[in-house]
């Protein structure tokens, strides 16, 4: 099955929406405790730098009796170096969205480690897709 | 009329007028409103008492233990929630509140406050030897709830000890037995004057709408050691009565069980860190985990799960969580404004906290076991270790959302769920008597409930019927 879902920009108060959108799905479908929050907090980091980032964008979810596929994708400013974005500390972001308690740069590199697989693909001033894979059969580790 | 076996929030379904306030404030989404009426999930509610404070008519109601059950037990001990001391203005002192409890029919008090001052150390232990950060207070019982229904994967993060009210109520049936074995002067009334745990009645006085399901679905323990609930608003007035100076009317009538002499183990502790538990932040101030954080109302504290389940906060120590606005003196069954009564549990705390000594003193005098009458002091008799204080049985997640257990199935379920949803207007208005256009999806896949119950979306069918219907995404929503 599909869901998707819209990441405004810049919106804080929509910040997490996504995420707490596909923890309830995965409830439903009474995913293990475990890799729910393992997906959770990939796709929360996905999310914020959409908002953040990306200038706003979309998170398709697509489910499997094997897999959960997260697509997000956006139209934003894209990532340049993809190597150095995925550094620990990494960031671009504001001060300002630095003082909201965003920015750590460790957004991405969360996002590896949670996820069975990550793809990025992103052309710059064209927009970013950041595509993660959870395989549903897999005990964690 | 619709009281539940277990739970202590109902519907009284005479004064429902089915005006959906209650649904939308429902933290698990446990209520649907149909033909007119509401109704509760049972598998869902949490005892939060959301639906009783929003509800405009009075519909949503707690069913506590009728006071009348006293009767029903020889001996009757009477455990006052801390919040207690804040319902009767910061003039009234709590001996005063204390001995009221005997003169409406008590034999020995023993102040809940006294669990959480034991519990107090052990959690600071707790908190040292364990690596799990945020670690959630498990003293709420809705809190409890509220994560095994919607944060399983908070679980682990709950400390695992019993709540302050079970901590008390085994150590009270512990004296009891004790007591009532040893002590050949105390005797149990009737003929064989052998002493039985079951005439024994262990009165938990609370303003808390979950304490109710807490002892008949124990979380964490297998059996409570309280016999039944009773609420503020039930025994308030008769309290109040009784404090009314003397000689005026009934109220001077020698009390049916006075204190002098009657009670065992009452005591009166100076237990400020423990009474403070009543508000929030106390439990944090007599812990004092540096970093530690309070949060309180079951809004706020569903908005910091959120975010710890998206991984933040995983430097916070501790987590003390309230469902109630202001902490247990704001519970649905309080009787005093929650931030007066808040100010005197404050004060309250402070003096008995400033005056350890004298309120030990006190103490002793009013009675406590001592050691003339045990041949035990009371430190030994009063101790208590981490361990026994500790959960005996697991707390598992309850998945009540789940579609169906065959995930195979849960997705076809799932994807029906989202088509369905996706040609509803996405208003969220709960005219259809669900929470929002995907409760009613969700309902319609479960088969209890029809499209047609979303209105909005009938009466655009009836002014239009050859137009196809708008998609979420037309109301700026994606489908
Ligand atoms: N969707 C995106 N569009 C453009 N740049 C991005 C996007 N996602 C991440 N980046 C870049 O990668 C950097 C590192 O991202 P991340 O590890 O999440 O850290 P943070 O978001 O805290 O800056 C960001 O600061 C930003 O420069
Ligand atoms: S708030 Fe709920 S219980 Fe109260 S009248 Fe409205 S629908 Fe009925
Ligand atoms: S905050 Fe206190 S009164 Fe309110 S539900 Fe929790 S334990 Fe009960
Ligand atoms: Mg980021």
């Amino acid at each position: 099955m599909k869901l998707s879902l819209s990441i405004p920009w810049m919106d804080f108060s929509a910040a997490g929406k996504a995420s707490a959108e596909v923890k309830k799905l995965l409830a439903r479908l009474g995913i293990e405790q475990g890799l729910v929050k393992r997906i959770a907090i990939a796709m929360y980091e996905g999310e914020m730098n959409i908002a953040i980032h990306g200038g706003g964008g979309t998170a398709d979810i697509e489910l499997t009796p094997d897999l959960v596929d997260i697509y997000l994708r956006d139209h934003g400013p894209g990532i340049p170096d993809i190597g150095l974005a995925m550094t620990e500390g990494y960031s671009t972001a504001s001060e300002e969205i630095r003082n909201m308690g965003f920015g750590a740069g460790m957004g991405l590199p969360n996002m590896k480690r949670n996820a069975d697989e990550l793809y990025i693909e992103s052309v710059v001033n064209q927009g970013t897709t950041v595509h993660l894979v959870f395989h549903l059969n897999r005990k964690q580790e | 009329m619709g009281i539940s076996i277990f739970h202590s929030v109902y519907l009284d379904t005479n004064l429902c007028v089915g005006c959906t306030t209650c649904i939308k404030h429902c933290p698990t989404q446990a209520i649907r409103v149909r033909e007119g009426k509401a109704s509760i999930m049972e598998e869902r509610c949490i005892d939060c008492g959301e639906c009783i404070r929003v509800c405009p008519k009075g519909a949503k109601k707690s069913a506590t233990d009728p006071l009348a059950l006293m009767s029903d037990y020889d001996i009757r001990v009477a455990l006052p929630a801390p919040s207690l001391y804040g319902q009767f203005g910061s003039a009234c002192k709590p001996a005063e509140i204390f001995d009221a409890l005997y003169s409406v029919g008590f034999n020995e008090v023993f102040d809940v406050a006294w669990g959480a001052s034991v519990l107090t150390p052990a959690i600071r232990r707790f908190v040292a030897s364990t690596q799990t950060r945020p670690l959630i207070s498990s003293a709420c019982p809705v809190i409890v709830r509220l994560i095994q229904l919607r944060f399983p994967s908070l679980i682990p993060n709950l400390v695992p000890f019993l709540p302050p009210m079970e901590i008390t109520a085994r150590k009270v049936r512990e004296l009891l037995a004790q007591i009532y074995q040893s002590d050949r002067r105390y005797s149990m009334p009737g003929e064989s004057g052998e002493f039985d745990q079951h005439r024994a009645g262990v009165f938990f006085i609370t303003p808390c709408t979950s304490k109710v399901t807490a002892i008949r679905l124990p979380l964490g323990y297998k059996q409570s050691m309280v016999s039944a609930v009773f609420s503020f608003q039930d025994i308030f007035a008769s309290l109040k009565k009784a404090m009314a100076p003397r000689g005026e009317g009934e109220a001077g009538d020698p009390a049916p069980h006075g204190h002098s002499g009657h009670e065992k183990f009452s005591r009166f502790s100076g237990l400020g860190r423990g009474f403070d538990w009543a508000r929030s932040d106390g439990e944090l101030e007599s812990l004092r985990i540096p970093g530690a954080v309070s949060v309180d109302g079951i809004e706020n504290v569903i908005t910091l799960f959120e975010d710890i389940d998206n991984g933040k906060f995983s430097d916070i120590p501790y987590i003390e969580a309230l469902a109630c606005p202001g902490g247990c003196v704001g519970g649905p069954m309080a009787v005093a404004n929650p931030h007066v009564a808040r100010s005197t549990i404050k004060a309250i705390a402070a003096s008995a906290n400033s005056s350890a000594s004298q309120t030990q003193a006190e103490s002793a005098k009013r009675g406590s076991v001592s050691p003339e009458r045990n041949n035990d002091s009371p430190e030994r008799l009063y101790s208590v270790t981490d361990e026994s204080m500790r959960w005996e049985t697991e707390v598992t997640p309850t998945p009540v959302m789940l579609l169906d257990r065959d995930l195979t199935v849960a997705l076809k379920l799932a994807e029906g769920m989202e088509t369905i949803a996706a040609s509803l207007p996405g208003l969220d208005c709960g005219a259809c008597g669900g929470p929002d256009c995907r409760s009613l999806a969700e309902d319609i896949v479960k088969g209890k409930a029809k499209i047609d119950d979303c209105i909005v979306r009938l009466k655009q069918k009836i002014i239009a019927p050859e137009a196809s219907m708008p998609s979420s995404a037309a109301c700026g929503k994606q489908a």
